[in-house]
């Protein structure tokens, strides 16, 4: 039988049957001797009960589909499939190239060149091949010093070089890099509320060297 | 505009068929589609920010978005992922643009001074489990919601939310100790 206390994040393993058989009999053991955890098993299960009992939604009060039809009737922009026409590809290029540049470049010669970045591993900076700094015990201070910079200059070189994209792959890349984004500033925002966490400062690595690998490739691609 | 010419069967081929057809600016096939998931993306919605009206706007939003970017999906994932996807990524950008309401979320409950009912007594502790899952931090809501409250796996909230599948238990452990704590008696 373990002598120290159950860890919470084990006992909501045991509730949802996550605990393999070896390490669930010595926490079984414990428990059975120890009144501090079984309460503590109460307290989870009953949050757990209560987020099991909270009924799936109804759907919408009303049909939502006539105003999405009339919106996406009314000529919402879409990111059309390689298979659009020319001409329509062209006039819906209008808009979404205000912040990206317009671009003559072959569409195909920038997918084929992400391709080969991608298959060949080139890089201009080389920050992205750096050993983890958060598996060091690096704080998001630290992190922030680190990779702030770098994706500075990186976003600066892409807005020299943006014109060389053809609009469907900047659009694109705008998208991924608002997931990327998005993404990162979640894991910071959780840092900031609920203080510093091994696997959260690993994935704010994480996080900023998928944006610095992403803009290195984009930047490549709009190089050529 | 003819919805129902297009089977609406859960068989995978056909539902790639459908999806293809939006893809390429078919809106009856994007009705279909709405149809056939608009309840999932409503319940994601409402329990991300815990308002119906603003959920219904959410939901709208989501559709409108599916139809602008339908067409660079690419099948490496089901529609359905990619569907959860667009959602939280919708609601996330609406909350980080200062438009989140949470009317219900926020109420205040019960009022001061109130006893309620035995009756009453569960649709508060409701509310307020509805409160607390509103006031977690978006990445921590979304992964909740997506876990506990949709059922998915940590794998599939991790392709959804495209993060690791470490920081999806990570996010849950950390949502579910702050709902407890906001709970606590």
């Amino acid at each position: 039988m373990i002598t120290r206390h159950v860890r919470r994040r084990d006992l909501y393993a045991i509730l949802e049957g996550e605990l393999d058989g070896s390490r669930n009999r010595p926490v079984e053991a414990h428990l059975d001797g120890c009144d501090e955890c079984r309460v503590r098993l109460a307290e989870v299960g009953a949050l757990m009960a209560r987020l099991g009992a909270l009924d799936d939604p109804a759907g919408p009060s009303r049909d939502l589909w006539p105003e999405i039809a009339g919106r996406v009737g009314s000529g919402a922009l879409r990111v059309l499939p390689p298979s659009a026409p020319a001409a329509e590809r062209r006039a819906r290029s209008v808009d979404t190239t205000r912040r990206w540049g317009s671009g003559h470049r072959g569409r195909w010669r920038a997918l084929a060149a992400a391709t080969l970045v991608v298959a060949g591993g080139v890089g201009i900076f080389t920050t992205s091949r750096r050993a983890s700094t958060a598996d060091q015990g690096a704080s998001t201070r630290e992190l922030d010093v680190t990779y702030g910079p770098v994706l500075a200059r990186l976003n600066r070189l892409l807005a020299e070089r943006s014109r060389g994209l053809e609009w469907d792959l900047a659009a694109s890349a705008e998208r991924d890099l608002e997931t990327l984004r998005s993404a990162l500033e979640d894991v910071r925002e959780t840092l900031r509320i609920d203080g510093p966490s091994p696997d959260l400062l690993v994935e704010l690595e994480e996080g900023y060297r998928r944006e610095v690998r992403y803009l290195e490739r984009l930047i490549s691609v709009a190089g050529l | 505009m003819n919805a129902h010419a297009i089977p609406m069967t859960p068989d995978q081929t056909t539902d790639e068929e459908i999806v293809r057809r939006a893809g390429d600016g078919d809106i009856p096939a994007l009705e279909v589609l709405y149809r056939a998931h608009a309840d999932d993306v409503y319940a994601v919605c409402l329990r991300m920010v815990g308002d119906e009206r603003r959920a219904e706007e959410l939901t709208q939003d989501t559709w409108v978005r599916v139809w602008q970017r339908l067409g660079s999906f690419r099948f490496e994932s089901s529609f359905r992922t990619w569907l959860y996807r667009v959602t939280t990524n919708v609601v996330l950008q609406s909350e980080r643009s200062g438009r989140r309401l949470g009317r219900r979320a926020r109420e205040a409950i019960p009022p001061d001074g109130a006893t309620p009912r035995a009756e009453d007594q569960r649709v508060v502790d409701r509310v307020a489990l509805e409160r607390a899952i509103a006031g977690l931090p978006t990445r921590a809501r979304a992964v909740l919601v997506l876990h506990d409250l949709r059922g998915h796996s940590h794998a599939e909230v991790a392709e959804i939310l495209a993060i690791a599948e470490g920081t999806s238990r990570a996010h849950l452990f950390a949502a579910r100790e702050r709902l407890r704590k906001a709970l606590a008696p």
